[in-house]
């Protein structure tokens, strides 16, 4: 059983995230289905809704929003409309109820849908244990990279938010810090089971947008035609001749990829070579899309 | 098969407390019961002289209550009733990607008298989505060196939603089968299952020129097929 905090201010906030075991929730989205299935089990539940880090608004050149905006409000909102690669994103997650619930926070720092990783009966090596049951098991789904751990990221904002250029800033109680998207993520080691780089107690608190590109675009294979996460999911952004693409469902994290080699160390494994073939094709038509 | 097995009792039940409602009708309107109808919630009789709401009849029965059972006869021994129907599926495939979109389904039932035509429509097309499901997206995966089933929740295990309900045209032949006791109507809610998603591969292999081994036509299945 958790205990619930709603702070009003950020500064309250962060000092009730320096308790041990307490977990930021915004849309609780993914964070209830983490209790659920065991990976996650926190004491204090710091509720964001009242904190203030909400909104959408122009800034300089650009735009600054706030990590518990909500999916929906970033697929429809004006200000994001020079941005198609990211309102694609944003509109194309989930489900309508979903979108309005969950946050841009949220979205970025959601862990994987590895079947192993989220089934009750496993405590497969992301969630501490010893063994990645997706290698000697069923791991169509999977990531295209070798590892310890081969589970895909599902996250939609996160390639269209990185291709953009896009900074996060992240505080703690004792101070904060901005960094690019895609220093948001790391590849999990044997000693730090984790997908991204925050430490404990520190939030993101909002993300910003550089000034508009010239061409951008999001391009996803998902399983159905809504509701469902990714399996690829390729973002390109152009500004003059520079393409910026990066790719979610390929590997642990976001995926930079290389324009004029996109499936350079990723080989696949035995069942996911058709992620490649995907992967190529979306990379193909996001290029000709943005050129 | 609900409306097959069931209604021709109801409707047996529902004649004979028509017959009981006739006769009280007899006795306080003080007229033989051949001599009166009940039609579209009236009670009649045969020279017009009355004609009244069946209410008025009902009204005076006070706390009293119209009692009759029903029951389904036995289908004849030496018939076997079938039902009959013919699906056809039109789909687009995107190959490079692996993406098919069932973009309509036809579905013409031979299912004995219609009851309820809306019901049946549902019925059709309540199946052809499970169909749709069958033959795209919905499978049962099991880890294969313990037998643990890993599409064990509707996050895993992806069933269809609105946005994937193709254009259906549904029809039916409408004729009572008169093997089947009472009513003449048959089975209908698993029929438009069966041919959806034989009839959606079918589709892709004209579209393709190549025939999928295994269903569901996932994304994996349809790129690894046409590789």
């Amino acid at each position: 059983m958790s205990a619930y905090a709603r702070p009003a201010s950020l500064d309250e906030a962060l000092e009730l995230l320096a308790t041990p075991g307490a977990a930021a929730m915004a849309g609780g989205t993914d964070l209830a289905g983490q209790i659920d299935s065991g990976n996650a089990a926190p004491e204090l539940l710091v509720d964001l809704q009242s904190a203030g880090l909400g909104g959408i608004a122009s800034d300089g050149d650009g735009v600054t929003i706030g990590a518990t905006a909500t999916l929906a409000e970033v697929a429809e909102s004006p200000l994001l409309a020079p941005y198609p690669v990211l309102q694609t994103a944003a509109g194309g997650a989930a489900s309508p109820l979903l979108r309005n619930t969950g946050t841009v926070g949220g979205n970025l720092l959601q862990h994987t849908r590895c079947w192993y990783y989220r089934g009750i009966e496993w405590q497969c090596w992301l969630g501490g244990g010893d063994t990645c049951y997706a290698q000697q098991g069923d791991h169509r789904k999977h990531n295209l990279e070798p590892g310890d751990c081969i589970s895909a990221h599902p996250s939609d904002l996160a390639p269209a938010l990185a291709a953009l250029g896009a900074t996060v800033t992240v505080q703690r109680s004792t101070g904060g810090h901005t960094l690019d998207v895609l220093e948001l993520y790391r590849r999990p080691t044997p000693d730090k089971r984790s997908l991204h780089t925050l430490e404990a107690g520190s939030l993101v608190t909002k993300v910003h947008l550089p000034a508009p590109p010239d061409g951008s675009v999001y391009l996803r294979a998902g399983e159905r035609q809504a509701f469902s996460f990714p399996l690829v999911a390729v973002a390109a952004v152009r500004r003059g001749a520079d393409v910026r693409l990066v790719a979610a469902g390929v590997a642990n994290i976001p995926r930079l990829l290389d324009p004029a080699d996109p499936l350079a160390g990723l080989p696949g494994h035995p069942q996911t070579g058709w992620k490649r073939d995907l992967l190529a094709e979306l990379v193909r038509r996001a290029l000709a899309a943005v050129a | 098969m609900i409306t097959a097995s069931v209604m021709p009792a109801v409707r047996s039940a529902a004649h004979k407390a028509k017959k009981l409602l006739l006769d009280v009708a007899s006795s306080l309107l003080e007229i033989s019961a051949d001599d009166l109808l009940i039609r579209r919630g009236r009670i009649r009789s045969r020279d017009n002289a009355i004609d009244q709401p069946v209410t008025e009849i009902t009204k005076r029965l006070a706390q009293s209550v119209l009692e009759a059972t029903g029951s389904r006869g036995l289908n004849a021994d030496d018939v076997k009733i079938q039902t009959f129907g013919c699906q056809v599926a039109q789909v687009a495939v995107d190959p490079a990607v692996g993406e098919v979109v069932v973009e309509h389904v036809w579905g013409v039932h031979d299912v004995g008298r219609i009851i309820n035509p809306l019901g049946a429509s549902g019925q059709i097309e309540g199946g052809i989505l499970q169909g749709v499901g069958y033959a795209l997206t919905e499978e049962f995966v099991v880890d294969p060196g313990t037998g643990i089933p890993v599409s064990a929740t509707f996050d895993t295990y992806k069933v269809p939603t609105i946005a994937d309900s193709p254009k259906m045209t549904i029809d039916f032949i409408d004729l009572p089968d008169t093997n089947v006791p009472n009513i003449g109507a048959k089975g209908l809610a698993e029929p438009p299952i069966v041919p959806t998603a034989a009839a959606i591969a079918n589709a892709f292999a004209h579209a393709t020129g190549r025939r999928a081994a295994s269903l569901p036509l996932t994304r994996a299945t349809v790129i690894e097929t046409l590789r």
